[in-house]
C-alpha cells in the first residue's frame, strides 16, 4: 500500500509541485494550508510522514508539532521541517521537539526525494 | 742579695720594657685617628702622625700650644670649660662632634672622644682621639640628597598616576563612545543581513517554483515529452539554477567584502567545470559566429575549490569575453602549473585602454563601449570574481590592448593529496558537529608498496594504484564522498556515515577492488589493507580521526 504524506504549506504553488512530484513516485499526498487544517488533516488522515512549513497561517509549524505530540495517534509519526529561514535556533527547536530532518528552501524535489525515503525508512543509510 | 741571673733579668725587663714602648709607639704613630695628648694646663702635650697629616701643622707648632689652636674659634671656650673639664670631672667622655680647624683654616668636622690619665689621684694629661667624620657625613649628605631625590621621584609618580587617572577615564569614555557606535552598527548590520535574506528569499521563490514546475514537466510527470523538447526545458533548468547561483552570488558580494562568506569546497576537475560553464555559452558564441578555443594541459585537473564559486567566476569572464568581442575566438585555457593551476579566458574583441586597466576589478565600473552595448552588465561581475578568487588564496588579473583583445587570468593554488584529505576532514568534521552528523574515512593502504615499487617499477604500481582509485570512485554512491589518490594509499572521505555504515561501504569497495585485482592476477602479490574511522564513535576531533588511520 502506498505511504500516505502530508504536505503543510501555505503556498499552493509549492504544495501542488510537491504534491504532483510525490504522487509521480507513488505517494498518497494530502495537502493542508494553515496550522490548523494540518492538526486536523494530521489527526484523520493518519499520515506516515509530514512535510511541514514553519512560517504558517493560523498557528505554526512549531505550534502544529505541538499539538501532534499530545496525543499517541500522531506523536511518532516522522515529520520533516522545510523553512526558507534557516536559522540555528530554529533547527535546534524543531531537532529538540522530533523533527527527523530539516529542509530549507528552496528546495529541489530531486533533493528532498531521497531524505523522504530515508525518513519513511525505505532505504537503507548507506546509499 | 742580687745573683747575675737577677741582673741579666733586670737588663732583660728592662729591654722589654723598651720594645714595649716603641711597640706602643708605633701602634699610635700608625693609628688612622688623630690621638692627641693635652695638658691639664690646656696645651698640648703630644699628637701622632695622623693628627698632623689631618691638620698639616709639623710637630713643633703644635707642641706646648694650646689646645683651643686647633678647636673652631666660636667653639673654643666650650673645649677646655665645658668638654675639658666634663673630662677631668667624669674621667671620660664619648663621642662628641666637634670641629677642628687645619692650619689653612679648612674646617674638618670630627667625632671626638677623651680619658685623663692619673699617677695616682692626679691628672698628668687628657688623652683624646679624634675621627674625620668628613667622608661619614658626606655620605649623609649623599644619603640625604638620594632620600630627596626619591622623594621628588615619587612625586613624580604621584603627579603621572593622576595623569594616567585622567587619561584612563578619557579613554574609558572613548570605549563607551565606541561601544555604542559599534552597537549602533551591529545593528545596522543586522538590518542589512535581514534585508539580504529578505532580498534572496524573494528572489529564490518563485525561481524554486518554476524550475519544479519545468523539472517535473521534463521529468515525464505530466506527460511524454520528445526530445527537442526535454533539450529545451534542460536548458532552462540550467538556466535557473545558475541564475538562482547569480542571486546567491551578487548578495554575496557584500559578504565577500565583510570577508564573511565560508567557502563550501570539494574537490572538482576544473576541466569539466570551464567546459561546462562554455557549453552554456556555445549558443551565445555561436549566434555571435565566435569561436571557442580550448587549451587544457591536461584532460583533468583536480582541485579543492567551490565549484559554485569557480564557475561564476568562469561564467563571469565568459559572458564579459562575449559582450565585449565582436568578432574572432574566445579561447578557454587551463594550464597545470607546479604550485597552481592558471585558467584563463581570452578574446579577441575591443580590449581595454591602459586608463581603465587599473579599474577592472572595482565595483560599479562599467566600460565604456564604443558601441551601445544591448546587455548592461551589473557592473560586480569582475569585483565577484576577485574576491572569490582571492578567497581561494588564489591571484586574478588582466591583460589587454585597445582593439586587439583581453586576457583575464586567475591562479588556483593545488593541493598536496595529503594536505586537501586533511583540509577536506576537517571542515566535514566541523559541518558534521555543526549537523550533528557522522563522519567517516577510510584509507586503502597498499601495504607493500616498497617491495612491489622494486619488483614492478614505480610506473607500474603508479598505474595499478590509479586504477584502483577509479574503482572506488566508481563505486561510491553518493556525490558528497570524494577519494584521494596519494603515493602509497587512497583516502575515502564519507560525510553523514556511521561506523556501520563505513564499514559496510568498505567492504564493497574492498571487494571490488579483490575482483580487479585477481582478475589482473595480481592479488597475491598487491596486499592493501584497510583501515576505517568514524566520528564521532572513534574519535572527536580531526587529530583524534587521523590519528586513527594512522595518517
Amino acid at each position: 500500500m502506498a505511504k500516505k504524506i502530508l504536505i503543510v504549506d501555505d503556498d499552493k504553488q509549492i504544495v501542488l509541485l510537491l504534491a504532483s512530484r510525490l504522487r509521480a513516485n507513488k505517494y498518497e499526498i494530502v495537502v493542508a494550508y494553515d496550522a490548523m487544517q494540518a492538526v486536523a488533516k494530521a489527526f484523520s488522515e493518519k499520515p506516515d510522514l509530514i512535510l511541514l512549513d514553519i512560517k504558517l497561517p493560523a498557528g505554526s509549524g512549531i505550534s502544529v508539532m505541538d499539538n501532534l505530540s499530545i496525543s499517541t495517534e500522531t506523536a511518532l509519526t516522522p515529520v520533516i521541517v522545510i523553512t526558507a529561514y534557516p536559522s540555528p535556533e530554529i533547527q535546534q527547536k524543531v531537532k529538540e521537539m522530533g523533527a527527523v530532518d530539516f529542509i530549507s528552501k528552496p528546495f529541489k524535489a530531486e533533493d528532498i526525494l531521497p531524505r523522504i525515503r530515508k525518513a519513511l525508512g525505505e532505504v537503507d543509510e548507506e546509499s | 742579695m742580687r745573683s747575675k741571673g737577677d741582673d741579666l733579668s733586670m737588663k732583660e725587663k728592662q729591654e722589654e720594657l723598651l720594645s714595649q714602648k716603641s711597640y706602643a709607639e708605633s701602634i699610635i704613630s700608625s693609628m688612622t685617628d688623630a690621638l692627641i695628648v693635652v695638658n691639664p694646663d690646656s696645651t698640648v702635650k703630644s699628637v701622632n702622625k695622623a693628627t698632623l697629616d689631618l691638620l698639616d701643622y709639623k710637630e713643633d707648632e703644635l707642641i706646648s700650644q694650646p689646645v683651643k689652636k686647633i678647636f673652631l674659634q666660636e667653639e673654643e671656650e666650650r673645649i677646655p670649660h665645658k668638654y675639658l673639664q666634663k673630662i677631668m670631672d667624669q674621667g671620660a667622655a664619648y663621642n662628641i662632634d666637634l670641629t677642628f680647624i687645619a692650619k689653612d683654616g679648612k674646617q674638618i668636622p670630627v667625632n671626638f672622644s677623651g680619658a685623663v690619665m692619673r699617677e695616682g689621684e692626679k691628672i698628668i694629661s687628657i688623652v683624646g682621639v679624634a675621627r674625620d667624620m668628613r667622608q661619614v657625613i658626606a655620605n649623609i649628605s649623599d644619603l640625604e640628597k638620594k632620600d630627596r631625590d626619591l622623594e621628588e621621584r615619587s612625586k613624580d609618580l604621584i603627579r603621572m598616576q593622576r595623569a594616567m587617572l585622567h587619561i584612563m577615564d578619557d579613554l574609558k569614555d572613548a570605549k563607551d563612545e565606541l561601544e555604542r557606535a559599534n552597537k549602533e552598527l551591529q545593528k545596522i548590520d543586522q538590518l542589512k543581513s535581514d534585508f539580504v535574506s529578505t532580498v534572496s528569499h524573494e528572489l529564490r521563490t518563485p525561481l524554486t517554483v518554476t524550475r519544479e514546475a519545468i523539472s517535473q514537466v521534463l521529468d515525464g510527470v505530466c506527460g511524454q515529452t520528445n526530445k527537442k523538447q526535454k533539450q529545451f526545458l534542460s536548458m532552462s533548468i540550467k538556466g535557473i539554477d545558475r541564475l538562482a547561483r547569480l542571486i546567491d552570488n551578487l548578495l554575496d558580494i557584500s559578504k565577500i567584502e565583510a570577508r564573511k562568506i565560508k567557502l563550501k569546497r570539494e574537490l572538482i576537475d576544473i576541466v569539466s567545470l570551464a567546459k561546462e560553464v562554455n557549453s552554456n555559452f556555445a549558443l551565445a558564441f555561436q549566434n555571435k559566429g565566435l569561436d571557442t578555443k580550448y587549451n587544457f594541459s591536461k584532460d583533468k585537473i583536480e582541485l579543492y575549490v567551490d565549484k559554485d564559486r569557480i564557475a561564476q567566476v568562469f561564467v563571469n569572464l565568459m559572458s564579459n569575453a562575449l559582450k565585449f568581442t565582436p568578432a574572432g575566438y574566445i579561447e578557454i585555457s587551463v594550464i597545470d602549473k607546479e604550485n597552481v593551476v592558471e585558467c584563463a579566458v581570452s578574446d579577441t574583441g575591443i580590449g581595454i585602454s591602459d586608463d581603465e586597466l587599473p579599474k577592472v576589478f572595482s565595483k560599479f565600473e562599467q566600460f565604456s563601449l564604443e558601441f551601445e552595448s544591448p546587455k548592461k552588465g551589473t557592473g560586480l561581475g569582475l569585483a565577484i570574481s576577485k574576491g572569490i578568487i582571492e578567497l581561494h588564496r588564489g591571484k586574478i588579473w588582466v591583460e589587454s590592448k585597445l582593439g586587439q583583445g583581453t586576457k583575464i587570468s586567475f591562479t588556483l593554488p593545488k593541493y598536496s593529496p595529503k594536505r586537501l584529505f586533511k583540509e577536506y576532514v576537517t571542515n566535514g568534521l566541523a559541518e558534521a558537529i555543526k549537523e550533528g552528523l557522522s563522519l567517516s574515512i577510510i584509507i586503502f593502504k597498499v601495504k607493500n608498496y616498497d617491495a612491489l615499487q622494486e619488483k614492478l617499477g614505480q610506473n607500474k604500481i603508479a598505474s595499478i594504484i590509479c586504477i584502483l582509485e577509479q574503482l572506488i570512485k566508481t563505486n561510491l554512491r553518493r556525490k558528497a564522498d570524494i577519494s584521494i589518490k596519494d603515493t602509497r594509499s587512497i583516502l575515502v572521505a564519507l560525510p553523514e556515515t556511521d561506523k556501520k555504515g563505513a564499514w559496510s561501504t568498505a567492504e564493497r569497495l574492498k571487494s571490488s577492488l579483490d575482483d580487479y585485482l585477481s582478475k589482473e592476477g595480481l592479488a597475491k602479490e598487491i596486499e592493501v589493507d584497510l583501515i576505517v574511522a568514524s566520528f564521532p564513535e572513534d574519535a572527536n576531533t580531526k587529530e583524534g580521526l587521523l590519528n586513527k588511520v594512522q595518517f
